[in-house]
């Protein structure tokens, strides 16, 4: 319901709003109060404490008929007081300013109060203050004093709390609605963009305007944009300059899935073979890869190399190399090189067959030499002999030495 | 209210109500419900000595001091004591009569006659500043240019009681012995019940001077002497008996043989003098009722004390 940013913010916004203003009419509907209830035990002890003074005479001379005159004459001319009645130390009620009927029997229950008081009485919430009258040996002097209209003061207060939370609602609702156009105005437009990048579309930056913490947003967004696009072109040159290269190897380059589908093959492979992309390679190269699957088994099950040779009808001869290879996302997968070394095993043949004839040479050399060496000798022993007829031992010799 | 009934849909009471609940409020009384009669009797019903003061200062200074010496007695007399007051002397003169009270201080002016009219009976006298005597005191105020009382004519004056001694009787005396008597000789008189309101009178210039009892002068010297410093004496007159202590014709012997015991103990008891001293009173003695015979001479003279308002059995 409030996935978007706007509507959080404008729902944070009331709840805050909300939350404080009833804070706040307590607390006002508290202080009020409190302050008027204040107000109202202070100037009732004001007047208390001005007629416990005039009250002492007619109390202390026992004049009844002062003393109702004094509260009597209080009570009319002040519309605020509810009553005002003296109580003595025995408990007795020494003076009051009902008439007719007499003192109500249920303010008995303030004679022993000493500290204000709060009591409901048919008009209202009235107020009781006591002051003792010359330090209580008089008696003490109760003012009910009507707290009505701290009521309406204290309502009032709280209908003014109450009109400004909702006036700052009504306008803070406005102003967030403008902030959160604001704020998320240029965050759509990097979403968008954001979006429009995800789905393929052009790389696209967005407006910066100011300098808060959305523009710096939208500047690094900007940056990043500028860093992977970048990024991107020096990928797909690499990407390029490999697949150029690996087009050129006179090898045939296979990548097959661990399913057998081949999921790459390069310029090479695809003379030989087809288009192989996509396809199976038990369906396509089997008949041209006798072990094939052998091979593309123990490379995926060892995570080894293994090498194989394979003699096509034509005449042909094939080094095929598996190799082991873990795809970007981790899938196993299968590299197969396959190169045509029909000329490298003839050269090999040539080779092997003209180190077999100079190893001969070498070899025949030698037993001329070998042979040579006595030959050379005795021929000179023999040239020598004729000389040496006369001494017939050196002639035997030489003769021996032949 | 107008706003929250838009608001909220109902009138201020409710929803004011609703949040007034969260603030505790007080009991309900029923002002037009039962009623109960005035002046009802204390629970307990125990006997009350009634104990008269005569109104020497007023209640607005001797209510609390009177208090302390209230409770003493009644400690010590073994029954509740409590302080009777009135306006005038010859109200309580009137108490002590038909035996409302059982006994008081009283004025020396207002014993004398009470003396001579119902039999009022003397027990004792404090002992103030050590003695048992004081003065009046004409006062004025400072730069009134007041130096006798030949001065006086034609002022305003402020007595305090018509029985009081020093608060009446001293000047009408002076008064009577030129010749004249208070209403002939000042432009305008009045009585203020009590000696610190005769004060109070003149230094509020509702009064030109007044006349007093020098005991109440010398109180405010030692506690308050920012109520007289604009004051001055003019004159001083000589010693008169101190206000006694009294009982009524009706009190029976042994309870004034009991107060006599309890007063004179007093002074020997810690809680006593302590009692004593918010009174400036340091203990009780007996002295002569003879002394006060020319105070009863002089209310003859002035015609306060007649033969046919003597009610007197000797």
């Amino acid at each position: 319901m409030f996935r978007r940013l706007r509507s959080k913010i404008i729902m944070s916004f009331c709840l805050l709003m909300g939350a404080g203003g009833l804070f706040t009419t307590v607390l006002v509907q508290e202080s009020v109060s409190r302050a008027v209830a204040a107000s109202v035990d202070r100037n009732a002890s004001a007047l208390a404490q001005t007629l416990a003074v005039q009250l002492t005479r007619p109390l202390a001379y026992s004049d009844q008929l002062a003393t109702k005159q004094i509260l009597v004459r209080v009570r009319k001319t002040s519309r605020d007081i509810v009553y005002l009645f003296i109580v003595d130390a025995e408990g007795r009620i020494t003076g009051h300013s009902f008439s007719g009927s007499g003192f109500p029997r249920d303010l008995l229950m303030l004679v022993n109060e000493t500290s204000s008081k709060t009591i409901h009485v048919e008009t209202g919430v009235v107020r009781d203050v006591s002051i003792p009258i010359a330090g209580g040996v008089l008696g003490t002097l109760h003012i009910g004093s009507s707290m009505t209209w701290a009521e309406q003061a204290t309502l009032e207060a709280v209908e003014d709390v109450m009109a400004m939370t909702v006036l700052a609602v009504v306008v803070g609702i406005v102003g967030i609605l403008i902030l959160a156009q604001l704020i998320t105005r240029p965050i759509l437009a990097l979403t968008g963009a954001a979006r429009h990048m995800g789905k393929g579309g052009a790389f696209t930056t967005t407006p910066v305007t100011g300098r808060d913490e959305v523009a710096e947003l939208a500047v690094a967004f900007n940056q990043l944009v500028a860093q992977v696009q970048a990024r991107i072109s020096e990928s797909n040159e690499l990407r390029a300059y490999v697949e150029n290269v690996i087009d050129h190897l006179e090898s045939s380059i296979i990548v097959m899935e661990e399913s057998g589908v081949i999921e790459y093959a390069n310029r090479t492979a695809t003379e030989w073979h087809g288009d192989l992309v996509g396809q199976s390679s038990e369906d396509c190269l089997e008949d041209k890869r006798p072990n094939l699957q052998d091979s593309t088994r123990h490379v995926l099950m060892t995570g080894e190399s293994c090498k194989t040779f394979y003699s096509a009808p034509s005449g042909r001869i094939y080094e095929l190399s598996y190799l082991p290879m873990e795809g970007g996302d981790g899938r196993r997968m299968v590299i197969e090189r396959a190169s045509d070394i029909t000329e490298q095993r003839q050269m090999a043949d040539r080779l092997q067959r003209a180190e077999r004839l100079a190893v001969a040479g070498e070899l025949a050399a030698g037993i001329v030499h070998t042979i040579n060496n006595p030959l050379d000798g005795v021929r000179r022993a023999i040239q020598l002999a004729p000389q040496a007829l006369d001494d017939t031992n050196r002639t035997k010799k030489l003769l021996d030495l032949a | 209210m107008v706003f929250s009934t838009l608001l909220l849909g109902c009138d201020h009471a409710h929803w004011f109500l609703c949040i007034d609940a969260l603030v505790p409020r007080g009991h309900n009384v029923r002002l037009d419900g039962p009623t109960i009669e005035e002046s009802e009797e204390p629970p307990s019903g125990e006997q009350v000595i009634r104990f008269a003061l005569a109104s020497v200062v007023s209640p607005e200074l001797s209510t609390l001091t009177y208090a302390r010496f209230a409770s003493y007695l009644t400690s010590h007399l073994g029954q509740k004591v409590e302080i009777v007051r009135r306006k005038t002397y010859s109200e309580v003169n009137e108490l002590l009569k038909n035996g409302s009270v059982q006994a008081g201080i009283v004025c020396t002016g207002a014993y004398a006659k009470a003396r001579e009219d119902f039999g009022l009976r003397m027990l004792m006298v404090p002992i103030v500043y050590g003695a048992t005597s004081y003065r009046a005191y004409i006062i004025t105020r400072t730069g009134m240019r007041f130096e006798s009382i030949e001065d006086l004519r034609d002022s305003i004056f402020a007595f305090s009681d018509p029985l009081s001694n020093s608060g009446y009787r001293h000047v009408a005396a002076l008064l009577h012995d030129r010749g004249s008597t208070p209403r002939q000789f000042f432009q305008h008189f009045f009585f203020t019940y009590s000696h610190d309101s005769t004060i109070h009178a003149v230094r509020d210039g509702i009064a030109d001077a007044g006349v007093i009892d020098s005991l109440v002068w010398d109180q405010f010297v030692l506690s308050d002497r920012s109520i007289i410093e604009d004051l001055a004496i003019v004159q001083r007159s000589e010693e008169f008996p101190i206000n006694p202590v009294v009982t009524s014709p009706s009190a029976s012997l042994e309870f004034v043989e009991k107060l006599k015991g309890v007063l004179l103990e007093m002074a020997t008891n810690p809680a006593g003098r302590n009692a004593l001293s918010d009174l400036g009173i340091t203990g009780f003695t007996e002295i002569s009722d003879s002394e006060y015979d020319p105070i009863v001479a002089s209310w003859r003279t002035l015609g306060v004390i007649t033969d046919d308002s003597s009610t007197r059995e000797n």
